[in-house]
């Protein structure tokens, strides 16, 4: 028998990946890839697409704008940011807590390529709606079959 | 106290399918605070009654035009939750603040049942 050291960070990376794994057979949308990483938050996430682009709705409520940071890396979609705790009320109590806060990312692998520097972003009432608009070589086109 | 109810649930408007919003409760010594996340209901599609001893709280999502999804999480249109009001609660003084997707809700106390300090002579 070989006695190796422990390394309690190997298990920890198995862990994740098992999880990943099991994340992205459980969400298996139409085989879409998206990843979420083991954070306190998990915001919900809905991809719409359009002949021209493509649109991300996120469920981000109780943030300030300046805490959320997106990327488009290598085609996929990357949102991350932290969801900071209520400090309005001064010396209150707590009785119940079911809201989640911390960090948190997500990243979409979008199907075909986007126009990057045309990425338009809002957020509104909690919803943070990224449109990513195709680049044209990806764009549906009719092709016109000639009989002859 | 704060009983949670219900998540799916039938209302007038025929069949909707809502979930029940996520919630943070305190205590001070003034009020009671309810914070619930309610992402994408816009401030005048909010309803917050108050029926007896019940706080309900309902918030829909706007319809909108909905192309193909090709990766849906959010399959709900609207939010729904009741909680009981403790009976130290003033109803005619409960304030709503909406903002961020985040409904704060704050219950304030009866005087009467606000801590007093008692000056001894």
């Amino acid at each position: 028998m070989l006695l190796t050291k422990w390394r309690p960070i190997e298990v920890q990376r198995k862990f994740k990946s098992e999880f990943d794994r099991l994340f992205e057979d459980f969400f298996d949308n139409n085989g879409f890839k998206t990843s979420t990483d083991l954070f306190q938050v998990s915001p919900r996430a809905d991809i719409e697409e359009t002949d021209n682009e493509y649109i991300a709705t996120l469920e981000l409520p109780g943030l300030d704008k300046k805490d959320i940071h997106l990327n488009l890396e290598n085609n996929n979609l990357v949102i991350k940011g932290e969801k900071k705790t209520f400090k309005d009320v001064k010396e209150a109590n707590l009785i119940c807590s079911e809201r989640s806060y911390g960090n948190f990312l997500r990243s979409f692998e979008l199907p075909t390529t986007v126009k990057s520097d045309d990425i338009n972003a809002e957020y509104k009432d909690g919803i943070l709606k990224v449109t990513l608009p195709k680049a044209e070589e990806a764009k549906p086109k009719e092709i016109q079959i000639k009989v002859k | 106290m704060f009983e949670q109810k219900s998540t799916k649930e039938t209302l007038e408007n025929g069949e909707r399918n809502l979930i029940a919003p996520f919630a943070d409760v305190y205590f001070s010594k003034d009020a009671y605070h309810i914070l619930l996340d309610m992402p994408g209901v816009s401030k005048d599609n909010f309803k917050v009654k108050v029926d007896k001893d019940e706080l309900i709280i309902s918030g829909y999502l706007g319809s909108g035009d909905k192309q193909e999804y090709i990766y849906n999480e959010r399959f709900y249109s609207g939010y729904h939750r009741h909680f009981r009001i403790p009976n130290d609660v003033d109803v005619d003084k409960i304030a709503a603040h909406y903002e961020n997707g985040v409904l704060n809700l704050t219950l304030n106390k009866r005087e009467e049942f606000k801590p007093k300090f008692i000056e001894i002579n």
